[in-house]
């Protein structure tokens, strides 16, 4: 008796504790707060070696010609004409610090998950990040200036982000580029702004990025979730009709609230139809079987799916045994392109990725129509002569932040003294395009006017048959200001 | 043969006050020179001592487990985060409320525990660390209209001659965390050493017995639920002081889980165990986690995985068989080899006339009134 009653009174409790923690929603599911990093972003080109500049009123182009015959121009602001974007130093804890040349070393500082599961991820972007920075030193990309990096985990935790910050800064970190995840890159936005520390190409697309006026120091990477969204809708719209159903599946997080309010705007306007939503806490790594089990028996005619990291294949598979389950029902898929990468959408999911649209601004360097490029082979040469295993598309994000980073420090050299004030103002004034990138993709920001690094997109599409993403008409470029 | 000291004798108290005087020192030392980081990382252990003495206070003194105090971590945190940025409250008052918030909930949850022991424990208090990322994601979603809580922002009070730069807020929290710490720990020494103390230690040995002696279970365990959690509260609070911004998963199961470790590492039942242990953990985490990843040396599959996470599972485990009653106990052991410490002889009973005369009045009315 004494037993049951024990059993009876645990599960009492644990009951009412569930019943206030998911009750009282009758409006469905919710989105929320928290994270994302992302696999596709622009890069740098590769092999480049800074030639002399011209300078024109209020900027300076340079033009850079690869080693290995890839070439492209840059166009980089001075920082002192009128017309140039400038950074306010005055409230800076040391302007004289902020503005003081940097000579010798200059280190890149950055907070990525290199251990725990985002880590099966995410780890390879470090890999890329500093294969291109040996690359770029060994060329002598960044005149009379020996680059290091100092890249650190933060478990992909974000109260583990400031820590790892706070140590960077006090070994002497110069700037920090390429961390991951919008909530680590949101622990240290104010600290990296008060310290007047660029914090560059955050790889998330999350819209904050783009808020040049109260935050000068810090840039994003990816293309705004905000955008993404648009262009699938769009998409969608195109491929299910006017008024189609659709069915939802977010990480219940920042990254997948943004990228669900955004997508609901956007298909309003585009005359689609939200039928069913359902959601996933960031860190469940459990199969979303119920989820799934959900928007199938709703029967949408597309899914639009925003998981995390890992969450890609497992929501992959279990849509496949839904899908086997209801044979009637034949969803259009689009995924997030923070799953747009050979590891997450073909060889973690085991197949199940086959037919799934998503998006890139990146080519697929693992693609072989991709291989002749110069930017690509030197991206491969470098990788295979490392000896590197890891997913091929992952490295190539690192490499490709990597180079847009060198890329701004070329730029802010030439503007004429490398400091933090001259590198910051350079990220956020420069115009290029990237050696990996996809036809139709620029680097392009223009001070305050223009706060997003890239704003174009292509919709692919997996191919499991060739492992191929397969181009969906051209390079979207309308959002691009 | 080991040296005897008695306790509470003069060589006692100058050992006592050496250590004091050492461990002040030590913490002048650190904040006089640290690093801004440094302090920052001293920050941080402190406040998952802080959790862990909260921890120890239940489990180790009165055996009740918990799986759920990060919940109260979080309820405070976002208690002071709410109110500060939203009503525009005094961050020491949000640390009080919040203490009282916390006490209120541990008081609650004490509840079932008066019915329910070991695993049927730790299965409510499982569920409460599970939800509580939830039910802050909702409130994010309702109330703050936002995906995260900015933190409260804690500035150095202008009496400290501390500005608000990155290096003297550094200061200004370690000084904070070394506080709360060093409270939370003569708060729960005062409870264990005293009649209170020895009520939960008994409940914690034999409920029955306990019982038979007099001690209130209810009281004591009820209480001894919400006083613990307060004090992860405090923890809590700290953790809202120190970032910029708080979300769902600034406080979940793992939160707890590593509460859980720093005391086993450190030794439960022991009044530095927690302490100890919390310091010990959040190094060697933090040790692991910048060095282990350029260890190539080690075997292929380790190097190239999450290999800080492998070694230090690798290193509990090892350190739960060398040591079972953790790094305090341990050390302990060494030292009686060399000295033990004596009780103090317990006070005769009491041998004055009148007081035995009113004892007997007392016993005689008692029988009286029973009769």
């Amino acid at each position: 008796m004494i037993r049951q009653g024990k059993h009876f009174v645990a599960l009492a409790a644990v009951g009412a504790l569930l019943l206030v923690a998911c009750g009282s929603d009758s409006k469905g599911p919710t989105t929320t707060k928290a994270s994302t990093p992302g696999t596709t972003a622009g890069g740098g080109s590769g092999g480049t070696t800074a030639a002399p500049a011209t300078s024109t009123a209020g900027s300076t182009t340079a033009s850079s010609t690869a080693t290995t015959g890839v070439s492209d121009t840059t166009t980089a602001a001075t920082g002192t004409s009128p017309a140039g974007w400038t950074v306010k130093t005055d409230n800076c804890p040391d302007p004289a610090v902020a503005s003081a040349p940097i000579a010798g070393t200059l280190t890149i500082g950055s907070a990525q998950p290199l251990s725990g599961t985002p880590a099966v991820a995410f780890a390879p972007v470090k890999d890329g990040f500093e294969l291109y920075i040996k690359y770029a030193n060994d060329q002598k990309l960044v005149p009379g200036i020996t680059l290091k990096t100092d890249i650190r985990d933060d478990q992909y935790d974000a109260t583990q982000t400031p820590g790892v910050v706070s140590s960077l800064i006090d070994g002497g970190v110069n700037i920090f580029s390429g961390i991951i995840g919008t909530p680590n890159n949101l622990a240290v936005r104010d600290t990296l702004n008060q310290e007047c520390i660029p914090q560059l190409l955050n790889l998330t697309g999350a819209p904050e990025w783009g808020n040049a006026k109260e935050f000068p120091w810090t840039t994003g990477a990816l293309v705004p979730y905000d955008i993404e969204a648009k262009i699938y809708a769009k998409s969608l719209k195109g491929l299910i009709g006017d008024g189609g159903t659709v069915g939802m599946f977010t990480v219940n997080s920042e990254f997948g609230k943004t990228y669900a309010d955004a997508f609901k705007a956007a298909a309003k306007d585009a005359g689609l139809k939200i039928v069913v939503e359902k959601t996933i806490e960031p860190t469940d790594q459990t199969p979303p079987t119920n989820q799934i089990g959900a928007l199938a028996s709703a029967k949408p005619m597309a899914v639009m799916a925003v998981p995390l990291g890992t969450q890609c294949p497992t929501f992959l598979k279990e849509l496949v045994n839904a899908k086997a389950a209801n044979p009637d029902w034949k969803p259009v898929v689009f995924l997030t392109n923070t799953c747009a990468s050979r590891l997450l959408i073909s060889l973690l999911a085991a197949g199940a990725g086959d037919g799934v649209y998503t998006s890139g601004n990146l080519v697929d360097p693992a693609d072989p129509k991709f291989a002749a490029l110069a930017g690509v082979k030197l991206f491969t040469d470098t990788y295979n002569a490392a000896g590197l295993k890891g997913d091929l598309g992952t490295t190539g994000v690192g490499w490709s932040i990597a180079e847009s980073t060198v890329k701004i420090l070329i730029a802010a050299q030439i503007s004429g003294t490398l400091s933090r004030k001259s590198i910051i103002e350079a990220a956020r004034d420069l115009e290029y395009v990237p050696s990996l990138a996809r036809e139709g993709t620029k680097y392009k920001m223009n001070g305050e006017k223009d706060g997003f690094t890239f704003q174009s997109l292509t919709v692919l599409q997996w191919n499991e048959a060739s492992k191929t993403f397969t181009e969906i008409g051209k390079e979207d470029t309308e959002y691009e200001s | 043969m080991p040296t005897a000291i008695k306790e509470s004798s003069p060589p006692h108290w100058l050992a006592r006050i050496l250590a004091v005087a050492v461990l002040a020192a030590l913490a002048l030392y650190i904040a006089s020179s640290a690093k801004p980081s440094t302090l920052g990382n001293i920050t941080e252990a402190c406040t998952l001592a802080v959790a862990a003495v909260a921890l120890n206070l239940l489990l180790g003194f009165n055996g009740q487990i918990s799986i759920g105090h990060s919940t109260f971590a979080g309820l405070a945190a976002f208690t002071a985060g709410y109110s500060v940025n939203f009503w525009r409250w005094n961050p020491y008052v949000s640390l009080a409320v919040g203490l009282v918030l916390c006490f209120v909930l541990g008081l609650a949850l004490g509840l079932p525990a008066l019915r329910l022991k070991g695993p049927y424990l730790a299965l409510v208090t499982l569920a409460v660390a599970f939800v509580w990322p939830t039910i802050a994601a909702k409130f994010l979603d309702k109330k703050v209209k936002a995906s995260t809580l900015k933190g409260t922002k804690l500035q150095p009070p202008t009496w400290t001659g501390l500005t608000n730069s990155r290096p003297d807020r550094a200061v200004f929290l370690y000084w904070l965390a070394v506080v709360i710490l060093v409270l939370a720990y003569v708060i729960v020494r005062n409870l264990r050493k005293s009649r209170i103390g020895r009520a939960l230690v008994a409940v914690r040995d034999n409920e029955t017995a306990a019982a038979v002696m007099g001690v209130n279970l209810k009281f004591t365990k009820t209480v001894t639920f919400g006083i613990s959690a307060a004090i992860a509260g405090a923890s809590g609070w700290l953790t809202a002081a120190r970032l910029d911004r708080l979300d769902e998963n600034s406080f979940t199961i793992l939160n707890s889980i590593k509460y859980l470790l720093a005391l086993f590492l450190g030794g439960a039942a022991t009044l530095a165990g927690p302490i100890v242990g919390a310091f010990v953990y959040y190094f060697v985490d933090d040790y692991l986690k910048t060095h282990a990843p350029t260890w190539h040396w080690l075997p292929g599959p380790i190097s190239k995985g999450p290999v800080a996470s492998f070694l230090l599972g690798t290193i509990v485990i090892i350190f739960v068989f060398i040591a079972p009653f953790g790094l305090v106990g341990f050390i302990k052991d060494q030292v009686r080899r060399v000295f033990v410490v004596t009780p103090r002889p317990l006070k005769q009973a009491v041998t004055s006339p009148e007081l035995i005369e009113h004892t007997s009045d007392a016993t005689a009315a008692e029988n009286s009134a029973q009769d």
